[in-house]
């Protein structure tokens, strides 16, 4: 009889079950909150108030995992958003010309998204979830896990054995010191916190928005010497807009009524501010704080055998890059793929810390050699001058708000389908030397190739021609 | 120039549910142990097809195109290698009640099949046998779970 404890049930530790299934006899989930019945928001999981967008590369993962969920999504109203045809974004370089491309993203809420994986995935008799049960530390020695110890509510404290633990229990991971207790070296951690900071909100889109209304993203923009600023409206399920508005340390944004609308028109166009002020706010304003990004190098450590990690867990991006989730849909599949491969056999843990490190390696670079520019940044990461970077990195987004093929490169990284380091052609590398040919698109120009959105904004004008960046 | 192998196994279960769980290509990625990865975009029939990643050949994708379809009872899938194909014919009978016998047939045609002889056919011919004994274990939980939500 074969066990696996899968500590945190999000969807790293929903995910990560599934892939265990096929392998042990029994797979308990350990999971501090309570699922709600419906899609809702829970304590555990206090970023769902916030704009979620899973990547085309994550949304592949998923399926592999749990095939027919991208079809549940949006049978229950997901929106799937290429980036070239249904989303406007102005980058620190300018308004995106549209492209017909098929990189894209989905957009529902969170709450939706983690309620159809685990009805997807917990029909499994192999699964247990045990809800409203925390665990307290590991089980073990430091050359082998054999289990957990947890309590739930006013019990004392329990242990349950099994033959392989993985932590999935998110950014506040306490692995790194149970590891500790247990003999295990010190877990090296990286981190980049640019003082990023969400306030967000969900609204009821007025009853003249066009169905295939698009979503808008308004990037920050490092290295002006100014704090980043920015925002992300996207359409949800059941006829519900969500904004999340974007600052980093010293520009972070207000929680307040006026203040919440105040910064929507401040960042570098106010159209996300003009399309709220036509639409019903639900609920109260959400803040998220402390989004720092945060790199444990698992793959480093000698690893007690019969234990591994994912997830938020190992690696935490900066939720401007939209890819935590489809990390944790990756490290769930690298675990797939390494338990077919070798089983449970001695230094799975490690074959899987390095293929999530492989995956992780090209965003987390991008996330903290873009974030690095925002000012009063913090972090332990000895970082070079990075100029040459920071050049090629402009002139990059400046072509590319030109440039189809560009685009289609820069779509494919960001949707997490193809690496960074793989993109790049002669024709594309020859586009980037020339350098921009084209005076850039004028908002009024940028807005015009979406007419949903001259539409709905045409019963009462606004002026949308500022641009700050 | 031909390389072949066979390999059968009898399983418990019935022959509807073992045709649902091996038509349905995206899901074999989830109980096969050959398979890493899978997709397809065409319904399950002649002229239709897919692709997968195999724990053999990592990283990349195999395609194949449905070339025969007796739904029930068996399936063949043609795929290209190098000078010539590969041939895989899967074959579902009744072998008395409640149990079903699995058998695959896998011939390699062309050029090829001397050195897919050589460095491949022994680990997929392993990795068949694990696949009939998974479908086995699939079958039940399949079974369970329908159970459990009815
Ligand atoms: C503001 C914000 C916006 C974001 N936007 C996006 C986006 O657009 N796209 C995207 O892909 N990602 C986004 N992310 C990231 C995404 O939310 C995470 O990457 C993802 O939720 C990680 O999943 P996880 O399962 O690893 O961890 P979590 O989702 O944190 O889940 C951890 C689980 O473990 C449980 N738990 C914790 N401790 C214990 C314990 N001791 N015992 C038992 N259970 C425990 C918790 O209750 C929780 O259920 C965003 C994040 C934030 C903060």
């Amino acid at each position: 009889m074969t066990r696996a404890i899968v500590i945190g049930g999000g969807l790293s530790g929903v995910l990560a079950a599934t892939a265990l299934s096929h392998h042990v006899d029994e797979v308990t989930v350990i999971e501090s909150d309570k699922y709600p019945e419906q899609p809702a928001p829970r304590r555990g999981m206090p970023q769902g108030r916030q704009n979620h967008m899973l990547t085309a590369g994550g949304a592949h993962a998923l399926d592999q995992l749990l095939p027919g969920t991208t079809d549940l999504l949006f049978a229950a109203g997901a929106h799937k958003l290429a980036m070239g045809r249904n989303i406007l974004t102005l980058s620190s370089e300018g308004w995106f010309r549209r492209v017909d491309d098929d990189a894209f993203f989905i957009a529902c809420s969170r709450n939706l998204l983690d309620h159809i994986v685990r009805q997807q995935a917990l029909t499994n008799p192999v699964i247990t979830v045990l809800q409203e049960t925390k665990a307290t530390g590991l089980v073990g020695t430091a050359s082998r896990v054999t289990g957990i110890r947890y309590e739930k509510g006013t019990e004392p404290e329990q242990t349950l054995t099994a033959d392989i633990v993985v932590d999935a229990t998110g950014s506040r991971s306490k692995t790194p010191q149970w590891l500790t207790e247990l003999g295990v070296a010190e877990l090296y951690e990286e981190f980049l916190d640019a003082g990023l900071a969400y306030a967000g909100r969900l609204y009821e889109a007025p009853a003249d928005a066009a169905a295939d209304f698009p979503g808008v993203l308004i990037q920050t923009v490092p290295n002006t010497g100014k704090p980043g600023a920015g925002a992300a409206f996207m359409p949800q399920e059941d006829g519900r807009w969500i904004v999340s508005l974007i600052g980093t340390a010293g520009g972070q944004p207000p929680t307040g009524e006026e203040g919440f609308m105040e910064f929507a028109r401040s960042v570098g166009n106010p159209i996300v501010g003009e399309l709220m002020a036509r639409a019903t706010p639900i609920g109260e304003i959400k803040g998220s704080r402390g989004l720092a990004n945060r790199r444990r190098y698992f793959e480093r450590l000698t690893l007690p055998e019969g234990f591994l990690a994912l997830g938020d867990a190992v690696t935490v991006l900066s939720p401007n890059y939209a890819s935590g989730m489809s990390m944790a849909a990756f490290g769930a599949l690298a675990l797939r793929s390494q338990l077919k491969s070798h089983g449970l056999e001695p230094g799975l843990g490690k074959k899987v810390q390095l293929d999530i490190a492989n995956k992780v390696a090209g965003p987390w670079k991008s996330a903290t050699s873009t974030d690095r520019w925002f000012p009063g940044v913090r972090t332990n990461i000895k970082l070079g001058k990075g100029t040459v970077e920071q050049k090629l990195a402009v002139r990059w987004s400046r072509v590319a708000a030109e440039h189809p093929g560009l685009l289609k490169a820069t779509y494919q990284v960001a949707t997490l389908q193809t690496p960074q380091n793989k993109v790049m052609t002669l024709p594309l590398m020859g586009a980037l030397l020339r350098g921009p040919q084209q005076t850039p698109l004028t908002p009024a120009e940028a807005l015009a190739q979406f007419p949903q959105i001259g539409k709905l904004l045409s019963s009462a004008p606004a002026d949308l021609s500022k641009v700050e960046h | 120039m031909l390389h072949a192998f066979d390999e059968s196994a009898t399983i418990a279960g019935d022959l509807d549910a073992i045709w649902r769980t091996v038509s349905d290509v995206a899901g074999w990625s989830t109980w096969d142990p050959h398979v890493l990865e899978s997709g397809t975009d065409t319904p399950f029939e002649v002229g239709g097809g897919g692709w997968t990643i195999s724990r053999i050949v990592k990283g990349r994708r195999s395609y194949f195109k449905l070339v025969e379809v007796d739904p029930g009872r068996g399936y063949t899938t043609e795929s290209p290698m190098p000078l010539g194909k590969m041939l895989i014919i899967n074959k579902y009978e009744q072998a008395g009640p409640g149990l079903v016998k699995l058998s695959r047939r896998v011939e390699v045609h062309g050029g090829f099949a001397p050195v897919y002889g050589f460095f491949w056919a022994k680990a997929f011919q392993a990795d068949t046998r694990a696949t009939f004994e998974e479908l086995g274990r699939e079958i039940k939980l399949r079974a369970t779970r329908a159970e459990t939500s009815r």
